[in-house]
């Protein structure tokens, strides 16, 4: 995953610590800088710079979001080389207001943790005039170890009808929602980056993430009059075999019973600099509790409206971004089981952010994000036993190559951020959300990062 | 007893996984026809304007291909014109 990144490697620092001095050291000299190129497997194929698909790296543009929605098969490049790239979160530095008791994770200390985050190598692209891919694979540096990451490789074709132009297209991909094109819903919302030596609430949404790399799915959509966008389709999960031979544990997994139906609506109207989104999306399916059948299944569904709304003048950037997700959640075989309180549950989910952006080069975010729903102690295992955790979050981050790189390797991309979460609720409470004294305040971050892609 | 699905006919499997994956880009791939254009970018969506922006002209961007196209966008394109996505650089005929 891109978002939500893993971790790091304590011997592998004194590499990232001289890779970002050679880094800073060319900024520094002021390295003449020519034509900028973005997610670099998709520049060399385009010849774009990354600011024709991004507003600030990862943020999709109008641009960017046909590129996708048309299979990732564009041309206009010269790069007869090999389909490849990679990318690396390293290093990143993250400190909370207090120390994690126990360490913030096997191999880190409590508090003040440099780490080599993620690397990720992508490859797919354009296969044919109608066939593509972005399939990324990714070695976690907390975790120690190499998994597939977000895949998605889909046929997409235009045709005329009657007047109306329709972009059609399928997809199929291992995670619900890192198919679409939005920065609104959950595989691609802000924040793009995010610590993964920071606490994080323990309640979150079936459809925020839960079933990444574990599930595979295949939908077809269409995109009509470049206006309006549909999609219907299901998710199935991976066996067992096949997560642990692609890298994923499947333990503590609650599978889906057969096909979770996926949808998603969304109209775009694009009028001068102005873009502005507005759509639902949803995920529903049968769930066996981590994965035990004999009493039945659980259920969910997940319905969630978003609105995203972008000004694209130059040098000035603006984007504004707002989701909502309901979650009813069936938790009956799982009170049989003894894993919940409550025959139901509900959760509410909300992120909103607003970034300003300078000439493709600075990022200013600012953002909130809360969830909340029905108490279940047994569920969550809180302490609290309520789901509830809010935030407000900030991140500047400079982004030098948007529009060109160096000139020895003009797909260099670069982005160095800031990023600090305050915490108003954590896992239900406060003050004292753990029953050990600990604060909600306690957990506050600053998560410094470099993230490159090349 | 409870017991995991896993050993039921629920989940994918890695065989069924590839059959599936290989059966479906069968059915891609009989489908495709070269002869049909590949997806571009619409002009609404690079803002694209008839007239130049200043020095930003279509005719010098690397993406023009005269005498009215771009490698890019969908439709014709005036030498003239400009859109967000300018490169400049030397046009390809």
């Amino acid at each position: 995953m891109i978002r939500s990144p893993l971790a790091g490697d304590r011997r592998l620092l004194p590499i990232g610590l001289l890779l970002t001095a050679a880094l800073a050291a060319l900024l520094a000299l002021g390295v003449p800088s020519r034509r900028a190129f973005s997610i670099p497997l998709y520049a060399r194929q385009t010849g774009q710079p990354c600011a024709t698909c991004h507003t600030a790296f990862l943020e999709l543009n109008p641009f960017g979001r046909r590129f996708k929605l048309g299979g990732y098969t564009l041309n206009g490049g010269d790069w007869t080389g090999p389909p490849f790239a990679v990318m690396r979160e390293a290093p990143t530095y993250t400190h909370t207001e207090a120390g994690q008791p126990g360490g913030s994770a096997p191999h880190f200390g409590p508090n003040n943790n440099f780490a080599f985050q993620q690397v990720s190598l992508f490859t797919g692209g354009r296969f044919t005039d109608n066939l593509g891919a972005f399939i990324q694979g990714t070695y976690d540096g907390v975790a120690r170890r190499f998994a597939w990451d977000n895949a998605d490789i889909r046929f997409a074709k235009p045709f005329n009808l009657d007047g109306h132009t329709l972009l059609w297209g399928i997809t199929t991909n291992n995670n619900p929602t890192v198919q679409d094109v939005w920065n609104t819903i959950p595989a691609w919302s802000f924040p793009y980056i995010s610590s993964a030596l920071a606490p994080m609430p323990t309640a979150r949404t079936f459809i925020d993430q839960v079933y990444a790399q574990q599930v595979a799915g295949l939908s077809g959509y269409g995109f009509l009059d470049d206006l309006f966008y549909f999609e219907f389709g299901g998710y199935r999960p991976l066996s067992n075999n096949t997560q642990k031979a692609l890298g994923i544990s499947p333990r503590g997994q609650s599978p889906i019973n057969g096909v979770a139906p996926y949808w998603r609506v969304a109209v775009e109207p694009n009028l001068g600099d102005h873009s502005w989104e507005v759509g639902t999306f949803g995920l529903a399916s049968k769930v066996f509790p981590i994965g035990l059948s004999g009493v039945g299944t659980d259920s969910f569904t997940d319905i969630g409206i978003d609105t995203q709304y972008q000004y694209l003048g130059d040098p000035h950037t603006i984007t504004a971004r707002v989701a909502w997700i309901h979650e009813n959640h069936n938790t009956s075989a799982s009170q049989t089981l003894g894993l919940a309180d409550n025959s139901n549950n509900q959760l509410r989910f909300l992120n909103a952010s607003l970034s300003y952006i300078y000439d493709k080069t600075w990022s200013f975010t600012g953002g909130r994000m809360s969830i909340g729903g029905t108490p279940d102690a047994t569920l969550y295992g809180t302490f609290t036993g309520s789901p509830n955790s809010a935030n407000w979050i900030t991140e500047i981050a400079y982004l030098p190559f948007m529009r060109g790189g160096p000139s020895f390797w003009p797909w260099l991309n670069a982005r160095i951020g800031l990023q600090y979460i305050r915490w108003d609720k954590f896992d239900g409470a406060t003050t004292n959300f753990n029953g050990a004294g600990r604060n909600a305040r306690a957990n506050n971050t600053i998560f410094g990062y470099l993230w490159i892609a090349f | 007893m409870f017991s995991e699905p896993e050993h039921g006919s629920v989940r994918l499997s890695r065989r069924s996984l590839l059959r599936r994956a290989v059966g479906a880009t069968g059915v891609l791939a009989a489908t495709l026809n070269p002869a049909l254009a590949q997806p571009k970018i619409s002009k609404v969506a690079v803002n694209y304007q008839d007239h130049p922006d200043g020095d930003k002209r279509c005719d010098k961007c690397v993406q023009f291909q005269p005498p009215d196209a771009c490698k890019v966008v969908d439709g014709p394109i005036s030498p003239q014109g400009s859109c967000r996505i300018f490169v400049p650089g030397r046009p390809r005929s």
